[in-house]
């Protein structure tokens, strides 16, 4: 058990070592991720009384679609120069790298969102509101999930022509479920709604990141085999 | 385990490898005992580099089975640790130092004492001078040599080894048989897998060429060549019959 979490914690910080020298997956996301949620701004003209309801889905957007073009390189980088072969000759559990893989691209994401939140209250007119923390617990799920999905599918999709292309066709129809529950709690914590209403949700979060954290774990091993 | 098995470096029974419905591998089998070099040979598609990568278990055979030291190494993860596999990808992170990528895998591996381990494999191969730059920084001939460090960090029982020569000039040639020189003085085994029939016999004393997923010729060598051009001949009949 030890030795497993020595050999998770050389693979994560190989990978964030690797981000913070390179910047290659945070910049691009970030970048894009502004650029959505500035069309946005731009592009829709809601009456103060309604942004509150639009907030959500226009987040979940921005963020979905950046996280995507992030992840779909956290693979293509170790298949290019063929490091992962390296990674996978050494004698670690398969399901460790598919772990420090999904810590490394939540932490960028994370990042990624400290920076695009500010804007998104920016542009939006959102002031403070009382259930902050519960917003924060959203993001936090809502990107876990998804980071989930996305490394396995690119994983997946390592091999494939048209990587970038397919990824998001595999992983937004398994995510469905998942961001309805992000943006209907982000939307109902946002406009100020009781928070019980946020907590079916929530609850939904958290059996899907559960449900997907386990599978790909153990699905992992007969992917990159293939 | 019998004493037999404990001979034999690699043991292969009928090995097969199949991607969807085109099989790269059909029923190899085949034992390399400790302490021989194995050239592997054979046209682009033959099925070289997929029995490679089985025999270092990144791939996992159809059916049949492989064994490594009398070993299945799917079953004990440790035996990947007697295998060294280069291929001819670098299989290094290009924005880390050739220290940081060697202590990385020699951590990940779990050596004991992997700073001396890494520090030994860079004296070995001369690299002090460039240890300190980031392998995308490096020359071919450098990342190459980065590239041989790390597949040797783990002082591995058997070398498996993809394309050595591709690439490289006379100097690193050179290195790079010299290596192998000292690799089978200490009794270990090694296949290399090449094009490059005359540099590759320097270093081996038994020669095994695949085409389309079988083993055409297993011998000493000497006829390996003319096996290569029987092989040719008879694939551009047929592709001349197909185009007619």
């Amino acid at each position: 058990m030890k030795k497993a979490f020595s050999q998770f914690v050389i693979l994560y910080t190989k990978d964030i070592r690797l981000e913070m020298r390179s910047k290659e997956t945070l910049l691009p996301m970030f970048v894009f991720g502004l650029l959505v949620l500035t069309i946005f701004n731009f592009a829709f003209d809601f009456p103060p009384d309604q942004i509150m309801s639009a907030t959500g889905g226009m987040l979940w957007i921005a963020l979905t679609f950046s996280m995507t073009l992030g992840i779909s390189r956290s693979f293509g980088l170790e298949k290019e120069y063929g490091s992962l072969d390296s990674t996978l000759l050494a004698p670690v559990d398969r399901g460790l790298i598919f772990l420090g893989k999904l810590l490394s691209n939540f932490t960028v994401a994370l990042i990624q969102e400290v920076l695009l939140l500010p804007f998104l209250f920016l542009f939006f007119n959102i002031p403070m509101f009382p259930a902050f923390p519960w917003f924060i617990s959203v993001i936090l799920l809502g990107t876990f999930g998804f980071c989930a999905v996305a490394t396995l599918f690119s994983a997946v999709t390592l091999n494939a022509r048209m990587r970038e292309v397919m990824l998001p066709l595999l992983v937004f129809p398994i995510y469905i479920p998942a961001v309805i529950g992000a943006v209907r709690a982000t939307t109902s914590i946002i406009s100020g709604e009781p928070l019980a209403w946020a907590f079916a949700w929530i609850r939904l979060l958290i059996v899907f990141d559960i449900i997907f954290v386990t599978l790909a774990y153990l699905l992992f091993e007969y992917v990159l085999e293939e | 385990m019998t004493p037999q098995m404990l001979m034999e470096t690699i043991r292969a029974e009928k090995v097969t490898k199949a991607f969807g419905r085109t099989y790269a591998l059909k029923e190899i089998t085949l034992t390399i005992a400790t302490g021989e070099f194995v050239g592997l040979f054979g046209p682009n598609g033959a099925g070289k580099s997929t029995f490679l990568r089985i025999c270092a278990a990144l791939i996992r055979p159809t059916a049949g089975r492989l064994l490594v030291r009398g070993k299945d190494v799917w079953k004990n993860l440790t035996m990947r640790g007697e295998i060294g596999f280069l291929s001819h990808a670098i299989g290094l992170y290009p924005n880390l130092t050739v220290t940081e990528n060697l202590l990385y895998f020699a951590k990940l591996s779990a050596l004991k004492d992997p700073v001396r381990r890494v520090d030994e494999v860079i004296d070995k191969l001369d690299m002090a001078t460039y240890a300190g730059m980031e392998v995308g920084r490096l020359s071919r001939g450098w990342q190459q040599r980065a590239a041989i460090a790390r597949g040797l960090l783990n002082d591995p029982q058997i070398l498996l080894w993809d394309e050595p020569f591709t690439g490289l000039d006379e100097i690193a040639t050179r290195m790079i048989l010299g290596l192998l020189d000292d690799f089978r003085a200490q009794g270990r085994s090694a296949i290399i897998s090449s094009h490059d029939f005359s540099r590759t016999m320097e270093v081996c004393g038994r020669a095994i060429m695949i085409d389309r997923g079988r083993i055409e010729y297993d011998g000493a060598g000497v006829d390996v060549a003319d096996a290569y051009r029987r092989i040719m001949s008879v694939r551009a009949g047929t592709s001349t019959a197909e185009t007619a």
